[in-house]
């Protein structure tokens, strides 16, 4: 987490749905937060990890930012501890909003949610309508007990279709992008399934219609890494690298800075020297004879395969 | 920048081209993570100019230089410059790019290209001994940016000085070959005849002596041939692009920052006071006047910019590097220059990823020696009327810098 990170006091939570808990988190003074645009997130530290989670509350309200957290059976402890262990009055370490899902103008739009993924089209449909631009909204779940939001949802009116999956079947993307219409704006949230599949059907309309966001990196999903340490011996420090993250980033975090350019172990620019341990190399310059050797790493890609590593850095 | 009805930047605007973008690239970010262009072929064309995504783009291992299933553009008909183009290590995608990658990479990483650091040095003495000599207004372009990776170039593959005249004459008819529009005829039959001039050059250099008597370069390339790990139009097409990307980037790298410490009189000072300030100056330098200013990729997979906007796959991709290189979202205060900026190497001049630029460590050792050269042997760069840029997208090379070099 970095500098312009806030500590906020949690000062509401409310039960969206069967599984989905709501969040206000508020100045400890009252006093103005960051200001945000809809599609914006913010970091949430999780005691051990650190989630993003999408603001889906009022954007008037300036004291404090809303999120919904979905209980992620699955997930990777993020949403079990915002469930269970964050109470009324606790503190959150967050950081400034961030957006990677503007809403662009357009004459129109189409908004396709599904499951937890309306979080971020909540405020997108108020400034729609604040802008006075027609908008239609097409919300999948498994079942309506899972799906945030219904009842703020059905106040906006009849461009809103709620349609879960076990009363009417999986959304009909290709009837609803069937008709490409320039000045439209497509923007859709939700599982890797729906992302997909709307990327399919939206394929004929023009270049830039379709903003979607997704939830976990795609690269994360893959992950085989194991994580391991580093020291740096001129440095004095210890790093934790966990899995799905490089070295040089972990570094780069922690204010290490190391020459770095192509980043994908091809330039040799991040060469370090290996004092201690046995490196994994991904890199594609190193030979054979150098690889066996284990003196040199590319550290924006090569990892650890003894449990720990020193470096001369 | 001017815009079209539509509001999309004309990008073939002289005034444009010829000048120094900074309020061009600015209004160009905020147009939008990725802004759609009209084509005329039907393949979606976009200029990605934040930092986020040219960043990405550079370093996702699945982009292509050619669109999916070809080897070169379509405009590009039979004839030597197409077979060029297809064993040209900075236009062509795996497996053959990581063939030949595979074969001189290993020799351009940052720990064995130190070696060469002496070829910089002393190509830097010799063109700042003649400097010395000269008191009148001279051409930092002809007169220093030149001379230097002319040095280095000349050792590194063993060919004589005098041949540079004829190898640099035409030099810019061969950057047709990076054109990322379909060229005219006449385009066409000057970048054919020149890319014929290149191979029978390096042909006729190759076998000039035996492979002991080659610089250690030369018979790296050679010696790979030799294993039929690479052709032969392959090996001269890895000698030639020494000479072309070697050149044409270092020497405006060079012009450019000439130009940046006659504008910024305080650095030369510095520089004497702390030499170790070098290296980050040059990184920034690089970021600030960004040598080559445009790549193209196209897609494999659909791609989401910053902003969520869908980039569909087999989209054409213009990465606008330099206007990344001014990106407020990383760098702060990103259209000053500031030779202690924290984060400077972070910028996309060399590109990224598998294509990162090869000579990338040999034309920092340049512009390092040059700076520190500079820096020792004068007091201030007085810049004079007449400098002028070469008016193109993609290489707007310094043509002219007349200069004074003052020693007290």
């Amino acid at each position: 987490m970095r500098t312009t990170d806030l500590e906020l006091v949690v000062t509401a939570r409310d039960r969206h749905s069967a599984s989905v808990v709501g969040l206000t988190l508020s100045s400890p003074d009252a006093t103005d937060l960051p200001p945000w645009e809809p599609g914006a997130h913010i970091d949430v530290r999780c005691g051990e990890v650190v989630r993003q989670y999408s603001l889906c509350g009022d954007r008037a309200t300036r004291s404090s930012y809303h999120i919904a957290v979905l209980r992620e059976a699955e997930g990777r402890g993020g949403s079990a501890y915002l469930h269970d262990e964050v109470r009324l009055g606790d503190r959150l370490t967050v950081s400034a909003p961030r957006n990677n899902f503007a809403l662009v103008e357009a004459e129109r739009y189409v908004f396709i949610a599904g499951g937890i993924g309306i979080t971020p089209i909540v405020p997108m449909l108020a400034e729609a309508t604040a802008l006075g631009k027609p908008w239609t909204l097409d919300y999948g779940g498994r079942s309506r007990s899972t799906m945030a939001f219904q009842r703020e949802l059905a106040e906006l009116g009849p461009q809103v279709s709620v349609l879960p999956e076990d009363e009417s079947g999986l959304l009909g993307l290709e009837a609803l992008l069937a008709d490409p219409q320039s000045g439209t704006k497509i923007y859709c949230c939700g599982p890797a399934a729906l992302l997909n599949a709307t990327e399919k059907a939206a394929a004929h309309w023009p270049p830039g219609s379709l903003h979607i966001e997704r939830f976990v990196p795609k690269a994360l999903e893959v992950s085989t890494d194991r994580e391991f340490e580093v020291r740096l011996a001129r440095a004095g420090t210890s790093h934790r690298i966990p899995p799905g993250t490089s070295i040089i980033d972990v570094l780069a975090d922690a204010g290490v800075g190391v020459p770095s350019s192509c980043g994908v172990g091809t330039c040799g620019t991040c060469e370090s020297v290996v004092l201690e341990g046995v490196p994994e190399h991904r890199d594609s310059i190193l030979n054979d004879e150098e690889r066996a050797e284990g003196t040199y790493m590319m550290i924006c890609v090569s990892r650890a395969s003894s449990p720990a590593l020193v470096l001369d850095i | 920048m001017s815009v079209d009805q539509a509001g999309l930047p004309d990008l073939t605007d002289e005034t444009f081209l010829s000048g120094d973008r900074t309020q061009e690239y600015l209004e160009l970010r905020a147009m939008g993570a990725a802004v759609p262009l009209p084509t005329a072929d039907g393949v979606p064309t976009w200029l990605v100019s934040h930092h986020a995504d040219v960043a990405a783009l550079n370093r996702l291992p699945e982009t292509r230089l050619q669109p999916a299933g070809a080897v070169a553009p379509e405009w590009l008909d039979e004839g030597p410059a197409l077979q060029r183009l297809k064993a040209n290590l900075s236009q062509i995608d795996a497996p053959a790019h990581t063939r030949l990658r595979k074969v001189v990479g290993p020799m351009f990483i940052p720990r064995r290209v130190e070696q060469f650091r002496e070829l910089a040095t002393d190509s830097v003495r010799r063109a700042i001994e003649r400097l010395l000599a000269r008191t009148d207004v001279v051409d930092a372009v002809q007169d220093l940016a030149v001379d230097v990776p002319k040095g280095v170039i000349c050792s590194f593959l063993g060919i004589p000085e005098e041949d540079w005249g004829i190898l640099t004459k035409d030099q810019h008819d061969f950057l047709l070959i990076f054109s990322p529009m379909p060229i005219d005829g006449a385009q066409k039959s000057a970048l054919d005849q020149i890319t014929q001039f290149y191979l029978d050059y390096f042909d006729e250099f190759v076998s000039s002596r035996s492979l002991e008597q080659h610089s250690p370069f030369v018979r790296l390339v050679l010696e790979a041939e030799r294993a039929s790990e690479i052709s032969h139009i392959e090996a001269l097409s890895l000698l030639h692009t020494v000479l072309d990307a070697g050149y044409e980037t270092t020497r405006t790298s060079i012009s450019n920052a000439v130009q940046l410490l006659g504008q910024h009189p305080h650095i030369l000072g510095a520089l004497r006071e702390e030499p170790g300030l070098v290296t980050n100056i040059v990184e920034e330098f690089l970021r600030y006047r960004t040598p080559v200013h445009v790549r193209v990729r196209f897609l494999t997979d659909n791609y989401v910019a910053s902003d969520g906007t869908v980039l569909a796959a087999g989209s054409k991709v213009i990465l606008m590097l330099a206007a990344a290189n001014r990106d407020g979202a990383v760098f702060s205060n990103a259209d000053e220059l500031d030779i202690l900026r924290e984060n400077a190497g972070s910028h996309q001049a060399f590109g990224g990823g598998l294509h990162h630029c090869l000579g990338a460590p040999i034309a920092r050792i340049q512009l390092q020696e040059t700076l520190l050269g500079l820096a020792d042997a004068f007091s201030h760069i007085e810049l004079c009327d007449g400098s002028h840029r070469y008016p193109d997208l993609m290489f707007p090379a310094l043509m002219a810098l007349p200069v004074r070099f003052h020693t007290a």
